[in-house]
C-alpha cells in the first residue's frame, strides 16, 4: 500500500533545498542514507516496532541540522551520531516503560515479509536478525557500536574507526571484547532455552 | 565453541535487518506531513495548501512537541500466531517470547567457502566445546536447583547453593542469572538492604539485562538501584 517511489516527490526539488557548501539536500540524504539509518537504528537496539518512529526523528535532526553539517567527517559519521544519541533515547524510554521485556520481538512476527530468496528465507532472516538484537543488547555501546559497523555493515576497519572516532588500537580489542560478550550471550541463550525444557 | 555460532547468526541476521521495501516512501510521507504541519515544507512536497498561518503558529517549537510526543508513544504489544509464550523464564515471571521453527543457532547446511579447518584444529576446538558445554551444564545445575529451593520456600538453601556457586564458577557464563537470584534470596530472607546494595551493583554492571525487569518488582522495587 506504500508503494510509491519516491521520484515524483523529489521532481520540483530546488536548490534552496542544499545545504551549506557541501551541496548535500535534505532529498538525497534520505534517499543515499535511509536504509543505513535504518539498519543502525536496529544494530543499537531500537526494537523493530520503535524504529519508524525513530527514523524518523533521525531525519528531522538531519532536516533542522543538514545546514550544520560542514563536510569535515563523512556523512555516515555524522549521521551515526544522531542516530547514536536517538537510539540511547529510545531504549532509555523503554526500559523505564516496559517493565517486562521479551526474548523476540512480537511486533516484527506479525507480517511475513517477502524477500529475495522468498518468504521463509525473508521470515527467519527476521527471526535471526530479532535474536542477535537481544543478544547485542548484552554488549556495551561502544563495543555495539563497532561490532554492528564491521560484522553486519561489513565495513573495512579503517571505515568504522573514522565513523566511531577511535584509533585501530582500541577498536581492535573492543571488536574482540564485544565478540567474547556476544559468545557469552549466545551460550546463556542456550542454557535458558534447555530451561524451558525442563 | 562460539565462534562458528556467532558467525552463522550474524550471517544469517544480516538480511533481516534491512527496511522493508515501503518504508522508505512510507517514512517520507510522514516526514513531508510533520515537517509541513511544523512549518517546513520539503522541497519535494511543496504546495499551496501549507499556509504561512500554520507555519507561524505551529513553527519550530511545534515541530519539537510533536516530535517529542511521538518518540514518547509506547510500543505496540501484539502478539503472533507463530509465537508462544512460555509459563516460566529465567527468573520465573517476566513473560518471554520464543519463536517456533527452525533453530536459528543450528549447524549450516551449506559449505562456507573458506578453507576447511585442519584435523588437530578440528579436535581442539572439539575439545574446547566439549569442556565449555560439560561446564555450562554444571552451571545450569546448580543454578536450577538453587532457583527450585527460592521456590519451595528455602532462600537460606538457595543462598548457600549460590555461595558454592561464585567458589566455583569464578567466570562463570551464567553469573547474572545467578546474581539476580542471589538478590531475590535476599528478598525473601528480608535481608532487603543487602539486597538493594546487590540490585545497584547488578544495574551498574548488567543495564539492560532482561532480569532488570523481574527484580524491580521485588523488594528492591522503588528506591532501588536501577541504574538510569
Amino acid at each position: 500500500m506504500y508503494g510509491a517511489t519516491l521520484e515524483p516527490l523529489r521532481s520540483d526539488m530546488s536548490d534552496s533545498d542544499e545545504r551549506a557548501g557541501t551541496g548535500l539536500s535534505f532529498e538525497a540524504v534520505y534517499e543515499q542514507h535511509f536504509d543505513f539509518v535504518w539498519r543502525t537504528m536496529r544494530y543499537m537496539g531500537v526494537p523493530e516496532s520503535s524504529v519508524d518512529d525513530a527514523v524518523q526523528e533521525a531525519f528531522l535532526v538531519v532536516h533542522r541540522r543538514l545546514h550544520e553539517f560542514e563536510g569535515r567527517a563523512s556523512i555516515q559519521t555524522w549521521l551515526f551520531s544522531i542516530v547514536h544519541n536517538i537510539a540511547r533515547f529510545q531504549r532509555r524510554t523503554l526500559q523505564r516503560r516496559t517493565r517486562h521485556i521479551t526474548t523476540l520481538d512480537q511486533h516484527e512476527l506479525e507480517e511475513i515479509p517477502s524477500g529475495p530468496g522468498g518468504p521463509f528465507d525473508a521470515a527467519q532472516a527476521r527471526q535471526a536478525a530479532s535474536l542477535l538484537s537481544e543478544l547485542l543488547k548484552e554488549v556495551d555501546d561502544d563495543k555495539r557500536a563497532l561490532f554492528a559497523l564491521i560484522e553486519l555493515e561489513q565495513m573495512s576497519m579503517q571505515d568504522a574507526c573514522g565513523v566511531l572516532g577511535v584509533n585501530i588500537h582500541t577498536a581492535s580489542s573492543r571488536l574482540r571484547r564485544a565478540r567474547r560478550q556476544l559468545q557469552d550471550a549466545i551460550r546463556r541463550y542456550k542454557a535458558r532455552q534447555k530451561w524451558r525444557e525442563v | 565453541m562460539n565462534e562458528d555460532e556467532l558467525d552463522q547468526l550474524v550471517r544469517r541476521a544480516r538480511p533481516g535487518f534491512q527496511p522493508r521495501a515501503e518504508a522508505k516512501a512510507r517514512l517520507h510521507r510522514s516526514l513531508v506531513q510533520k515537517l509541513a504541519v511544523g512549518g517546513t515544507v520539503l522541497a519535494s512536497s511543496r504546495t499551496g495548501w501549507a499556509s504561512v498561518a500554520t507555519k507561524v503558529l505551529l513553527g519550530v517549537g511545534g515541530l519539537s512537541v510533536v516530535a517529542t510526543a511521538w518518540i514518547l508513544k509506547p510500543a505496540p504489544t501484539a502478539r503472533s500466531r507463530n509465537a508462544v509464550t512460555p509459563p516460566d523464564t529465567a527468573l520465573g515471571t517476566a513473560p518471554r517470547t520464543v519463536v517456533s521453527g527452525p533453530d536459528l543457532l543450528e549447524q549450516p547446511t551449506a559449505v562456507g567457502t573458506s578453507a576447511p579447518p585442519t584435523p588437530t584444529a578440528v579436535q581442539k576446538t572439539a575439545r574446547a566445546a566439549t569442556k565449555s558445554d560439560s561446564l555450562l551444564a554444571e552451571e545450569s545445575a546448580l543454578l536450577l536447583d538453587a532457583r527450585s529451593a527460592l521456590r519451595a520456600g528455602k532462600p537460606s538453601a538457595a543462598l548457600a547453593l549460590l555461595l558454592s556457586y561464585e567458589s566455583r564458577f569464578e567466570r562463570g557464563v551464567l553469573r547474572q542469572e545467578v546474581q539476580g537470584t542471589r538478590i531475590l534470596a535476599l528478598c525473601d530472607l528480608g535481608r532487603v538492604a543487602e539486597a538493594k546494595r546487590g540490585s545497584k551493583e547488578f544495574m551498574k554492571r548488567w543495564p539492560n539485562s532482561p532480569i532488570a525487569a523481574r527484580l524491580s518488582m521485588s523488594c528492591v522495587a522503588g528506591g532501588s538501584g536501577r541504574a538510569e
